[in-house]
């Protein structure tokens, strides 16, 4: 039984659908991966999965729960914590207020909660007083990664998490998704760096022109030769 | 009630319901025609009726004047000058968002006002400025009734230019970037300069409304050009009427007129004159709750904007 | 000259703290909601005849006419929210302007309603100005500038040290971003009125204190309101304060060379001036 079920989404913001009939599924302490070219509606599918974008057909199901019509402010309550690709963290507010701001609508103690990130990303205790909108690329994307792991999720979507980092750091940032799959968390991401990230994904879907054509585990995707041609750059 | 003050009554209410429409029309293609709120709708108004004023009236101590130029020439000063206004406007927030032009507006209306109120040399500040002519009085024209049918040919001949340039290449071109303006903008169309032609066209109108207005009540003073009258109300009757639309134009400066012209026969049958100021208030506040309830129940008006034909005659671009 | 500048800009001072409780409400709505909330001058008039109304019927001394106006505002604000404006801003968020501008004339016809057109005052009594050489200093004018001081702290510690002050920074930063961490977008949004009615009635109940109260009142500030928080960068609380302060002082050091009628022309040409050359408003920062 999966965590996350989508199956068969069309959907789309007016006009026509982004989404042609995509599919996919994915389980507790799994990292699931999307790739594929540019407007095939990658980040489209986590959009429409987290309530951003409408869906007109199909449905999905997490943790039993048909999610069509959550409300994107209503995911978290749900578990389901979503990282988008730009303009992900609130500059204006120190490091920990945005930690902050990840558990806003949770009882509980706040300060457990900030030492488990910190423990995940130690470099963010230090710097917890400093504005998130100066800090460097790297450090952003931890402070956003941060956030959504407040709530303790069961799923956490990530849009192009290493969009813009350096090798070093593209490295890092996998192996801390590494990292959060073992705590149990799963892992949903849409990635360009489509070899590193099936290198160290479960399972993963090649999308094109709104559809999920290839879906296998990320090993045997590296291995087929038409798709590294296509989607892999030989 | 005598039937010779009923009528006289009926006169009145029209030429005010024909200058207040020509005032919609003006404000219908800054803010119906390419979304521009102009919130200072009072600033042109008077600054129209004081440009005639002082074009027409006579030599006098109290104020500037004695250019005793003919109606027509004061006619086309207030349109004129209403219309630089405009575009000096224009220019300062061509490239602003909505919200900034409407403090811009709000901002000269206000400082017309201001100017208007003191500058005594110039208008006789609160004392007003009177003496101004009825025109055509040679052949006998200058009754009230001979307004009328003066403000009537100005209804007409406004609506038709209005009509004529919504249907118009350029009107079309305005409604695209109304509603779409990135999209208007990436077909190579210089939003900027559409913007600025719809407002000073709409500014030059609102100046014949003041102009219309100065000779007929004969009497200017700051008091009448408040945002209430000067500009509310104006708004008001656009919404009720139908924005976008000229024809909503006209019937919400009717249908508001009326409203306000009835609340003031009711209010000065039944309430104490000593408390007028306070009836007054509260005719104010109606209209303003009849705004609120538009607004949140039929926002576009009474009468919906309807898309002009792609061909004269010919088929509806569908919405 | 010099003796006229010092008082001048005393003056100014005050004005200027005055202004600044205005502005910054302005800010947090226009941060939050996105629109120029034009009622808020007429807001600021309604906080300063609640207190009226309240000191009237109590009796008791003048500064209670705050804590009783700030509720009162509050209340109104959240209910104007209500009835209003959040239905439009539900469906057509454009037109929130011109609703916001009825709403400005209802709230100003029903001052007079309820108190009448003329000029009233908040009954202070006799109060003897301190004076340093030629220079005089109305103790109120310390009351309302200290008062100021007081009420922009409180604000600054509830932006920066409570949860909703932090959740309403956190909107008015990145909205969508807000709505995607699970913060709950009416509940701060409520708030905001909270506080945008507050400071707007504080404000107000100052102005009447230093001046007089008049149904105009708000509206005649209004334009020095919002240039106040355009110089400041609008949507910035803490811009608003150097925003207003600057509009404030330029507005009483300019009746040295301009007439005192032409004061709200001063402020609208500085705004205009801040909008032309630095949209982003005076006061550096990431927004």
């Amino acid at each position: 039984m999966n965590l996350l079920q989508a199956t068969d989404l069309f959907g789309g913001y007016g006009g026509g659908d982004i989404l042609q009939g995509a599919c996919l599924h994915l389980d507790k302490e799994e990292i699931v991966v999307i790739i594929g070219p540019n407007g095939a509606g990658k980040s489209s599918m986590m959009k429409a999965i987290f309530g951003l974008m409408p869906i007109r057909r199909g449905e999905v199901i997490f943790n039993d729960e048909n999610i069509n019509r959550v409300r994107p402010e209503d995911m978290v309550q749900r578990g389901i914590a979503y990282v988008p690709q730009e303009r992900n963290v609130f500059s204006t507010l120190t490091v920990q207020e945005n930690l902050e701001m990840g558990a806003y609508q949770l009882s509980g103690s706040l300060n457990e909660r900030l030492e488990r990130i910190y423990e995940i990303f130690p470099k963010l205790k230090d710097r917890r007083r400093q504005q998130a909108g100066l800090m460097s690329g790297g450090e952003r994307q931890m402070v956003a990664i941060g956030r959504a792991l407040m709530i303790d999720p069961l799923l956490l979507m990530l849009d192009e998490p290493t969009a813009g980092l350096s090798p070093l750091l593209i490295s890092e940032t996998f192996d801390r998704i590494r990292g959060i799959r073992d705590l149990g968390i799963g892992v949903l991401m849409v990635e360009q760096n489509a070899r590193q990230a099936l290198t160290m994904a479960d399972r993963g879907y090649v999308m094109t022109t709104g559809m999920t054509r290839f879906h296998d585990t990320g090993a045997k995707l590296l291995a087929n030769r038409e798709i590294a041609e296509m989607f892999l750059g030989g | 009630m005598e039937i010779a003050g009923l009528v006289s009554y009926g006169v009145s209410f029209l030429i005010f319901v024909g200058i207040y429409g020509i005032l919609a029309l003006g404000l219908n293609m800054q803010w119906g025609f390419t979304g521009q709120f102009n919130i200072g709708v009072a600033g042109f108004f008077a600054v129209g009726a004081y440009s005639s004023a002082i074009l027409t009236t006579a030599v006098s101590p109290n104020h500037l004047g004695g250019f005793g130029q003919h109606f027509l020439v004061g006619v086309a000063g207030a349109v004129i000058i209403a219309g630089l206004l405009g575009l000096l406007i224009g220019l300062i927030t061509a490239r602003l968002r909505t919200d900034y032009l409407a403090i811009a507006t709000i901002g000269i209306a206000e400082i017309l006002r201001l100017i208007v109120t003191n500058e005594d040399w110039l208008t006789n500040g609160v004392r007003g400025m009177a003496g101004i002519d009825r025109p055509f009085s040679i052949i006998g024209m200058d009754s009230a009734a001979g307004f009328l049918v003066l403000v009537c040919l100005a209804v007409v001949l406004v609506f038709f230019l209005v009509e004529r340039a919504r249907c118009s290449p350029w009107g079309r071109v305005l409604r695209a970037i109304r509603d779409n303006e990135t999209a208007a903008a990436a077909v190579g169309k210089n939003v900027a300069r559409f913007r600025l032609e719809a407002f000073v066209a709409g500014s030059a109108i609102m100046g014949l409304g003041g102009a219309l207005y100065a000779h007929y009540y004969g009497f200017l003073s700051p008091e009448a050009f408040m945002p209430v009258y000067g500009t509310f109300l104006v708004w008001v009757m656009l919404i009720v009427g139908g924005s976008g639309n000229n024809r909503g134009a006209l019937l919400g400066a009717l249908v508001v007129w009326l409203i306000w012209s009835g609340t003031d026969f009711v209010t000065s049958a039944f309430v104490p004159d000593g408390l007028a100021t306070q009836a007054g208030a509260l005719r104010v506040l109606l209209i303003g709750v009849l705004l609120q309830v538009i607004l949140l129940t039929r926002p576009q008006g009474i009468l919906p904007e309807k898309a002009p034909p792609l061909t004269p005659g010919g088929g509806r671009r569908p919405r | 000259m010099l003796i006229d500048v010092i008082q001048l800009t005393i003056y100014g001072i005050v004005l200027g703290s005055i202004l600044t409780l205005g502005a910054i409400g302005i800010s947090l709505i226009f941060g939050i909601l996105r629109f120029a909330h034009f009622a808020h001058g007429d807001l600021m008039a309604l906080g300063a005849y609640i207190g009226l109304g309240f000191l009237t019927v109590s009796g008791w001394p003048v500064w209670f006419a705050l804590p009783a106006g700030m509720m009162g505002a509050a209340a109104v604000a959240i209910v104007l929210d209500q009835a209003v404006y959040r239905r439009i801003r539900r469906t057509q968020p454009v037109i929130l302007l011109i609703s916001s501008f009825g709403i400005a004339l209802i709230l100003r016809s029903a001052i007079q309603i309820f108190w009448g057109p003329s000029v009233q005052n908040y009954s202070t009594g006799i109060q003897l100005p301190w004076r340093l050489g030629d220079i005089v200093i109305n103790p109120d004018h310390v009351w309302i500038v200290l008062a100021s001081v007081v009420l922009v702290i409180a604000m600054h510690l509830f932006l920066t040290r409570t949860r909703m002050g932090k959740a309403l920074r956190a909107m008015s930063d990145n909205m969508d971003l807000a709505l995607v961490s699970g913060i709950p977008a009416e509940r701060v949004i409520m708030w905001t009125w909270v506080m945008g009615g507050c400071l707007a009635a504080a404000a107000g109940v100052m102005l009447g204190m230093d001046t007089r109260l008049h149904p105009m009142m708000g509206w005649n500030v209004l334009l020095p309101l919002f240039a106040a928080a355009i110089v400041g960068g609008i949507g910035r609380p803490y811009g608003a304060i150097a925003g207003g302060m600057l509009i404030g002082l330029a507005m009483e050091l300019s009746t040295l060379v301009i007439e005192p009628s032409y004061k709200p022309a001063v402020a609208f040409a500085i705004m205009v001036l801040a909008l032309v050359i630095r949209p982003q408003g005076i006061v550096r920062g990431a927004h």
